[in-house]
């Protein structure tokens, strides 16, 4: 038989189903080229070594950091292939409390607290309007209050009606007397005496009355002061020869001898204004009908000196019985 | 003494994996020391230089994924691959994008001393060698015969998971193999893998 009819010897001495074979795993009929590769394929699959298992507790810290709680417990299977014994010496075993609260924090902030219903909000939103209502409420009442009692314990305040005007003249034996503008003529005895003008009635409409409740009003502003401000400023624009503000003020101050100098305090009606030294009028309250509220007099003279001395003194004196005067 | 590293959890893999899922971290290493040297085996081959790093941000990804994964012990190793894939296709862009020299390679000193330690020490050498002789494969070879053999998955997950037909997977390790036989079988080339 000749050499040429010998089948050759190229080509693969194996076909796919044996590959196949191969990757699957399967032993037992590989043919004989491919045992090398059997064997190369079956050291793939060897067991693990101590460098691929070295890694434990790093993959054991991110179970650990990332992992949730845990919630079961039971026997381990067992483990074939594996070291458990070398692992377990190189495993480093931390407090489980640790991955117990980080998962829970994480997720506290993680989702958004649930935003409040309308529901929710309606009775506070009522309530902060009722609270602000019982504010204006009372910040009305309060006012009108302060008003009121204004009218009443205002001492630079008076009426600017006739009949108010009256009452301040002294016109009834009971009145306390005003006696002021006697600074040329200080008074020789202690007992009530009789000024230099004692006839003249007091000018309630006077500059200095005037100036004393156009600052009365501006000093205490109640309800309805408005009308009788302006009607005021106008008494005194004309006096003062300008309508403006600044000019009834510098007149005011000029007749009232300067009252924020710090000597004499606010003037009040009633206080005597005017009169100089210190010896000027003082005579307050002394219930002799005869006298008056004359301001103005001394005013000129020493305007300053008159209020640095008997300003604080009198207006205590001459000004209750002004007021209580008036009372019926 | 070399045991297959595939199915080593069985039919306790539902178990286990419940119980790593509710936090139990004795379970979840059941399930790391099952899968985790096929990992380092793979990585090893595709990426020498960061397969340890690339199996521990694979791991990572696998514990923040792990409550809500759900499937068997197949689909359990095509996740674990495919996000070793995913982390290593993330590493080689990185690389591109900031290169840099590697550190000298630190010695391995964790082999075990236990009985049959010399065994041991010639399956790893064994198994070096078939990791340094499929690293000389195409990448896309090598890649089909790693997922074959090492990581045990089908025809059809691989196709799934590198994108392509069954086809051109079957091809490819087939290919391969004959390359590998090519390789064991010629001159010149020696392997102490069939040791």
């Amino acid at each position: 038989m000749p050499d040429s009819q010998v089948p050759p010897l190229w080509g693969p001495a194996y076909d796919e189903r044996d590959l196949d074979a191969l990757l699957s795993g399967e032993t037992g009929s590989t043919p004989a080229a491919l045992q090398p590769v059997e064997s190369t394929l079956n050291a793939l699959r060897a067991a693990a070594t101590g460098r691929e298992l070295s890694d434990e507790a790093v993959a054991r810290a991110a179970f650990r950091a990332f992992a949730p709680a845990p919630s079961i417990s039971g026997p381990l299977p067992s483990t074939a292939g594996a070291e458990p014994a070398a692992v377990t010496s190189h495993t480093l075993v931390l407090p489980p409390a640790d991955h117990r609260q980080q998962p829970a924090a994480r997720h506290r902030h993680r989702h958004r607290r649930p935003a409040r219903s309308r529901r929710a909000r309606k009775p506070r939103i009522a309530l902060t309007g009722a609270a602000a209502a019982a504010l204006v409420v009372v910040a009305v009442v309060a006012g009108a209050l302060t008003g009121s009692i204004g009218e009443l314990t205002s001492f630079g305040r008076q009426p600017a009606s006739p009949s108010a005007s009256t009452r301040a003249t002294g016109q009834s034996p009971s009145q306390g007397t005003l006696v002021t503008g006697a600074a040329s003529e200080p008074p020789q005895n202690p007992k009530p005496a009789v000024s230099a003008t004692p006839t003249t009635p007091r000018p309630t409409s006077g500059p200095g009355a005037l100036c004393r409740q156009y600052f009365g009003y501006a000093a205490h502003p109640g309800p309805g002061d408005l009308a009788a401000m302006t009607s005021l400023r106008g008494q005194l624009s004309k006096l003062a020869g300008g309508p403006t503000p600044v000019k009834v003020e510098a007149y005011c101050f000029r007749v009232l001898g300067y009252p924020f100098d710090g000597k004499g305090g606010w003037p009040s009606d009633g206080a005597p204004v005017g009169g100089s030294g210190p010896t000027g009028q003082a005579n307050t309250g002394t219930g002799t009908g005869t006298g008056t509220a004359s301001v103005g007099a001394g005013s000129q003279g020493n305007p300053v000196s008159g209020m640095s001395d008997q300003g604080t003194s009198d207006q205590g004196q001459s000004a209750a019985p002004a007021v209580g005067a008036g009372q019926p | 003494m070399c045991v297959d590293t595939q199915h080593v959890v069985g039919d306790d893999f539902a178990a286990v994996l419940t119980a790593a899922q509710s936090g139990s971290e004795e379970h979840f290493a059941v399930l790391w020391r099952d899968a985790n040297p096929a990992l380092v085996r793979y990585l090893r081959v595709l990426v020498p230089d960061a397969a340890e790093d690339i199996a521990a941000e694979t791991w990572v990804s696998v514990v923040r994924g792990l409550p809500a994964f759900i499937g068997d012990e197949g689909a359990w190793r095509a996740w674990l691959f495919t996000t070793a894939r995913r982390r290593m296709l993330d590493q080689a862009r990185h690389l591109r994008r900031h290169p840099a020299e590697p550190l000298d390679e630190i010695g391995v000193a964790d082999v075990p001393t236990a009985p049959g330690a010399e065994q041991l020490a010639l399956d790893n050498i064994a198994t070096e060698s078939a990791i340094a002789l499929l690293g000389r494969l195409p990448e896309q070879q090598a890649n089909v015969i790693l997922l074959r053999v090492v990581a045990g998955l089908d025809t059809e997950v691989i196709a799934e998971m590198l994108g392509t037909s069954t086809g051109a997977v079957r091809v490819a390790a087939h290919r391969g193999l004959r390359k590998l036989e090519a390789m064991l079988t010629g001159p010149g080339i020696t392997s102490r893998a069939g040791v």
